[in-house]
């Protein structure tokens, strides 16, 4: 079994982390069991659900199948920094403002992708939001709150 | 429901700070306890015990509160019942700050531990009980039961303690307690301007025995039932910050998968891990009963370690059944009569001398829950105790069956109940699999760990929503009036598990399956519905609205079939056949005046409508839907979904409409394609790939009129489900024509949904 350990450095939050670890890891478990940043969640491991959505350089990916050597050097954004970004502080608002919210489990995972998605497309159509969050699984069902979240937030809102 | 006297025992004590904790003894029916023991006779549920007895009642008042004031003027509730995402932790919350006159902003929210005695759901009392543990009440989140079971009893919990406030302020100020008011979480004295925070009377009111029977609010008076308010956990539950069990770590903590049977019941016969050493941070495995445990200093070391163990099973002495042989064999089972449940009139000889008959045989596929938290239980077990960290819906029961599996007394198990990513039935298991094969691990493993599902564990898993079959048989005289109603269920049986057969007694008459036949709302003269259980070895359990989901898409779809044959419109008829229902009828005319239903719309776009009541609750939805058929295919559009909802007082409506929005988006993935299958006893599916759920670009729009009400509250959190499917195979039948008596609709080779 290949199992070499290697320290890998990257930025997660804005700090330079280095851990040892085996460099096929996926970033979610370095995150949640080397870093204890438990915030980002694991829903499927196979980037169906989109619950591990963090930020590598600006692009939203799915931690739970990024190998960790893949983000070396680069800069990792999760749900625990997310409201140092003016954008992000407004979505974290927009969410509890609207209560979108149920269960809130996908929920790290669904603010990173619509905070991805404003970053990108600061006036979303409905055919850019499902573009951008039908890889977002939620169980609870919240989609049509989250559509009109983005929409609000598209127009202004929760400033 | 009963209507019982109801009468609270609140113990208030001081805590220091000079704070005010309440514990209660709510009473969901007093009449056994008036004429009862006295109330601290072992093995009776209510009373003050003047003076705690280190004896099993005592301890129901000693370490559980329900309400906390602090000097700072804040107030706590300890909420019972679990949050699995529909609202607990906000609706319970308010029904208390209601009657207390809390300032709502200063109002935060606990989940209780473990205790049927002290947080169980008075629902299950006052609803006659349930066997031995009628004394508890039972601390489940189930049916829909959180609100309307908890309403009264935190009603007079929230008046009880803000009597003794006043009382506490009037000795303050040496006046009258008529002369006060409250506020915001303050007593005012108009008279002198005073103001009392209720932090600062806390100390004194804690020496003040609360009233039994607190009047309470007109209704008209509330300031915060009624309201729309935030949800007090949006914050945690938007910035990552909140302790799923998933998340949950305790010192020295290893962490473990299990390498379940192939198929269900099947014994293990060996295992090889010796390639699981090559693994970094792999420990161990481990024989439990249901498989082998791999024990790792994380999870991704101990998942990459089972992949690697192989092990033997004797498959042939588990569940061998393939689920495409499953129609067959209900449709036989249904050909017999089975336990009549239901009988009006004639009942099934009331189909004779009929103008026309009809009859369908529906199929409705084994489900999975896939809540978005997988499964997982953190146990901490040391010899003579144990602390439990796991999102429940059942943590009474829960507790109860690791400490007997543990071999402790159910007061040397600490349950924690965290806040649960999903739920849908899951957590509430009857087989308790995911707790009893914890309290296996920790016994075998004898350090403190956490068993963690994968998503693959969790979709193999079994406790399924049971395979399903439905024969339905109508008769309509020569009016084309229906005459005669016949539903016949053939279900495996949900309370097959023997331990709830020991600790409720729930054997002699399943229900469970009939939910939804036996309710069948429309005035027709003769009704017959009988049921068939079927017993094999693939775990089941409810989901989400249970049989509901089941039995009513055949009752409201093979209504529009014979109505459509009749050449009359499904909604009129609906409203004629309801009129003896008012709420049905006001619910239907509401949501069918939101889809401005018999008004012209385009040639491709279609609506089928579909009511239910239960949880003392009834909806009526429309689903409207864009139909463009080619020679092969129907192209399925998915437009809007109209709901309207009589709830009763809907305490929080945002929430209300939240709750069924959910119930839409839940019903719509099991309608278009949620099916679990087995071939040789191998569950197919094993992730969101081939079991898939409803994503963002399949949503419908979504419009929820709540009906006015004060009217005592109902269920919601199962409400959205058992219309939608029906509704939306009638939408598609007004297209088409076609009966669709099969789900998922994704099996019907012409509907294609874009």
């Amino acid at each position: 079994m290949a199992d070499q350990k290697k320290s890998i450095a990257f930025t997660v939050n804005g700090r330079v982390e280095q851990p040892v670890v085996n460099e096929n890891k996926p970033l979610l478990w370095v995150l949640r069991d080397e870093l204890e940043l438990t915030g980002s969640k694991y829903g499927c491991g196979r980037a169906l659900c989109g619950a591990c959505t963090v930020h590598v350089d600006g692009q939203p990916t799915r931690a739970c199948v990024t190998p960790v050597e893949a983000v070396a050097g680069k800069s990792v954004t999760t749900i625990e920094s997310i409201s140092e970004s003016a954008l992000g502080a407004r979505v974290q608002r927009a969410w509890k403002s609207l209560n979108v919210p149920q269960c809130g489990y996908c929920q790290s995972g669904q603010i990173m992708a619509v905070v991805a998605l404003l970053q990108a497309i600061p006036r979303p159509s409905d055919r850019d939001i499902d573009e951008a969050l039908s890889g977002n699984i939620c169980r609870c069902g919240m989609y049509p709150r989250i559509r009109k979240a983005v929409h609000e937030l598209a127009a202004g809102g929760f400033a | 429901m009963k209507k019982l006297e109801r009468r609270d025992f609140l113990r208030v004590t001081a805590i220091a700070g000079g704070g005010l904790l309440v514990a209660c003894k709510w009473d969901g029916s007093s009449s056994r306890r008036r004429s009862g023991p006295p109330p601290s006779s072992p093995g009776q549920g209510g009373g003050i015990d003047p003076e705690p007895q280190p004896d099993p009642n005592a301890e129901r008042w000693t370490p559980n509160a329900f309400i906390r004031i602090s000097a700072d003027n804040f107030v706590t509730i300890i909420v019972g019942a679990a949050e699995i995402g529909q609202g607990t932790m906000t609706a319970v919350p308010m029904i208390v700050a209601e009657e207390l006159d809390a300032d709502w902003s200063r109002v935060t929210w606990e989940q209780s531990p473990a205790s049927a005695i002290t947080y169980g759901n008075p629902f299950w009392q006052a609803e006659g009980g349930l066997g031995d543990l009628d004394q508890a009440g039972l601390q489940i989140t189930a049916a829909s039961t959180t609100v309307r079971g908890y309403y009264d009893s935190q009603r007079r919990a929230g008046a009880a303690v803000r009597a003794i406030l006043l009382e506490a302020a009037a000795d303050q100020l040496n006046v009258d307690v008529g002369s006060l008011r409250t506020e915001n979480s303050f007593v005012i004295h108009p008279a002198t301007g005073s103001r009392l925070s209720y932090g600062s009377l806390a100390a004194a009111a804690a020496e003040k025995t609360p009233p039994s029977s607190p009047p309470l609010k007109d209704p008209s008076t509330f300031k915060l039932i009624g309201q729309s308010k935030q949800r007090l956990d949006a914050r945690e539950k938007s910035d990552g910050s909140l302790d799923y069990g998933f998340d949950f770590k305790i010192p020295d903590m290893v962490t473990v998968v299990v390498m379940r049977a192939p198929v269900f019941g099947a014994p293990l016969l060996d295992w090889d891990d010796s390639a699981a050493f090559e693994v970094d941070g792999f420990i161990s495995t481990h024989r439990v009963p249901s498989g082998i445990a791999v024990v790792a200093e994380n999870f991704w070391s101990a998942e990459q370690a089972r992949k690697v163990i192989t092990a033997t099973w004797l498959n042939a002495a588990g569940e061998t059944l393939s689920t495409s042989d499953l129609p067959e064999q209900f449709d036989t089972r249904n050909s017999l009569p089975g336990l009549p449940v239901r009988s009006d009139q004639l009942g099934e000889l009331g189909h004779l001398g009929a103008a026309q008959t009809l009859e369908a045989d529906f199929h409705f596929p084994y489900l999975a829950h896939a809540p978005m938290e997988p499964l997982n239980v953190t146990i901490d077990y040391r010899g003579d105790s144990c602390e439990i960290w796991c999102g429940s819906q059942w943590p009474d029961m829960d507790q109860l069956v690791a400490s007997t599996i543990l071999g402790l007394t159910p007061d040397r198990v600490k349950f924690n109940n965290l806040l649960s990513g999903g739920g849908f039935g899951r957590r509430a298991c009857l087989g308790f699999d995911y707790i009893q094969e914890a309290a296996h691990v920790a016994r075998a493993v004898g350090r403190p760990l956490k068993v963690v599902w994968t998503r693959e564990d969790d979709i193999r898993g079994g406790y399924y929503r049971p395979y399903t079959a439905c024969r339905l048989k109508a008769s309509v005289d020569g009016q084309g009036n229906l005459q005669a109603w016949s539903h016949r269920v053939a279900s495996q049986t949900l309370l097959i598990s023997p331990l709830v057969e020991a600790a409720t007694g729930l054997v002699t008459e399943e229900v469970q399956t009939s939910q939804g036949a036996t309710e069948m709302p429309y005035d027709v003269p003769n009704v017959y519905v009988d049921t068939h259980q079927v017993v094999n070895r693939v775990p089941v359990l409810w989901v989400r609205s249970v049989a509901n989901a089941t039995n009513v898409y055949a009752v409201e779809t093979f209504f529009d079939h014979v109505m459509r044959g009749a050449g009359k419109d499904p909604l009129a008829q609906r409203q004629v056949l309801l009129q003896k229902k008012p709420r049905h009828l006001a619910v239907l005319n509401a949501v069918a005046a939101m889809a401005g239903w018999g008004q012209s719309t385009p040639s491709n776009i279609h609506r089928g409508v579909a009511v239910f009541a239960s949880y003392a609750s009834v909806i009526a939805q429309i689903v409207e839907v864009e139909v463009n058929s080619s020679s092969e295919r129907d192209h399925v559009t998915l437009k809007r979904v109209f709901s309207a909802v009589d709830c009763g007082t809907a305490v929080n409506p945002d929430l209300v409409e939240a709750q069924i929005e959910s119930g839409i988006v839940f019903a719509l993935s099991t309608a278009l394609f949620g099916e679990i299958t087995l071939e040789n006893g191998e569950v197919q599916q094993s992730n969101f790939h081939d079991y898939p759920v409803l994503r963002m670009y399949q949503t419908p729009q979504m419009q929820t009129r709540i009906l006015p009400s004060t009217e005592h509250p109902g269920g919601v959190g199962e409400l959205g489900v058992p219309c939608i499917a029906p509704a939306l195979a009638n939408a598609i039948a007004s297209a088409t024509g076609e009966l669709y008596t099969v789900l998922p609709l994704s099996r019907h080779a012409r509907l294609a949904f874009d």
